[in-house]
């Protein structure tokens, strides 16, 4: 686990899931264990989630920089096709309205927006393919954030594994030049005879012969 | 099989509440997975324990931080 510390806090934040859910469950409440402060709770229901350690990749961060662009840290997931969930929560007073949501790796829409109290805000993406993916909160108030990114697996492992339709690409690309050579000559050789009136063996039955 | 999004919830408040509830329009399907996040105006770490699905389940702490 990462800890880090925003000079404008104090401020809490926890980013938690439910793994195989059971119970038809629809509330989600959060019970403050000290004095009330601003408060703010969001979820996401997934599908097709594994079920057993459904997590590839996660971190969380507080950007020190006092900007309408935030961006959570960069993770690497392991797996093809993961969900990713990305959280924006104020560290400060003055928190703007989220305009728009981005990042690199995977394309991300804005699910939950606090528009009352501007506290935490999410977003989600499915990420195709293995590798780098982060995710970026554009604020309409500049301001010092927290951000996190987490990714979790598909059930059933992880999607098809690159290698495999190069694999058969390859196979393919050994197979057909021949085909194409042999078809290719064998109708050549025969509008060639046809055209000129030639009587010629057949090759096929020479070769059997 | 794909993962696929489903649905979202979301409560915010002006202090002075001890509890704060997010309701999904419709129930949840029975091995889906639900992620979220829970910031509070505090000065400790905010434990699982405080979380709960209304059924007596607490989630697993992904990330718990004090900023």
């Amino acid at each position: 686990m990462t800890t880090c510390f925003d000079a404008g806090g104090p401020l809490a934040t926890a980013t938690f899931y439910f793994a195989n859910v059971t119970n038809g469950a629809t509330a989600f409440t959060y019970s403050t264990p000290g004095a009330p402060g601003f408060t703010g709770i969001e979820v996401q229901e997934w599908s097709g989630v594994a079920t057993s350690s459904p997590i590839d990749a996660h971190n969380m961060a507080s950007n020190g920089s006092v900007s309408t662009t935030q961006t959570t840290p960069t993770i690497t997931t392991a797996a093809n096709g993961d969900g990713i969930y990305a959280a924006l929560a104020g560290t400060e007073t003055g928190f703007g309205n989220v305009t728009a949501v981005g990042g690199t790796g995977a394309t991300f829409t804005l699910r939950n927006a606090d528009t009352s109290q501007n506290m935490v805000f999410d977003s989600s993406a499915i990420q195709a393919s293995a590798g780098n993916v982060n995710a970026t909160f554009t604020l309409s108030s500049a301001q010092t954030y927290m951000t996190a990114i987490v990714a979790f697996k598909a059930a059933g492992g992880a999607a098809q594994v690159p290698y495999q339709p190069y694999f058969q690409q390859m196979l393919a690309s050994r197979r057909k030049p021949t085909i194409g050579w042999k078809e290719g000559y064998d109708n050549r050789w025969r509008r060639w005879r046809r055209l000129r009136g030639v009587i010629v063996p057949d090759r096929r039955v020479r070769c059997a012969a | 099989m794909a993962v696929a999004f489903i649905q979202k919830a979301f409560n915010g408040s002006q202090p002075a509440v001890t509890s704060l509830t997010a309701t999904f329009g419709a129930g949840v399907g029975s091995g889906d997975f639900v992620i979220g996040t829970v910031t509070d105006g505090l000065s400790t770490t905010i434990s699982a324990s405080a979380i709960t699905d209304g059924h007596g389940n607490n989630p697993t702490a992904l990330i718990d931080n004090v900023f």
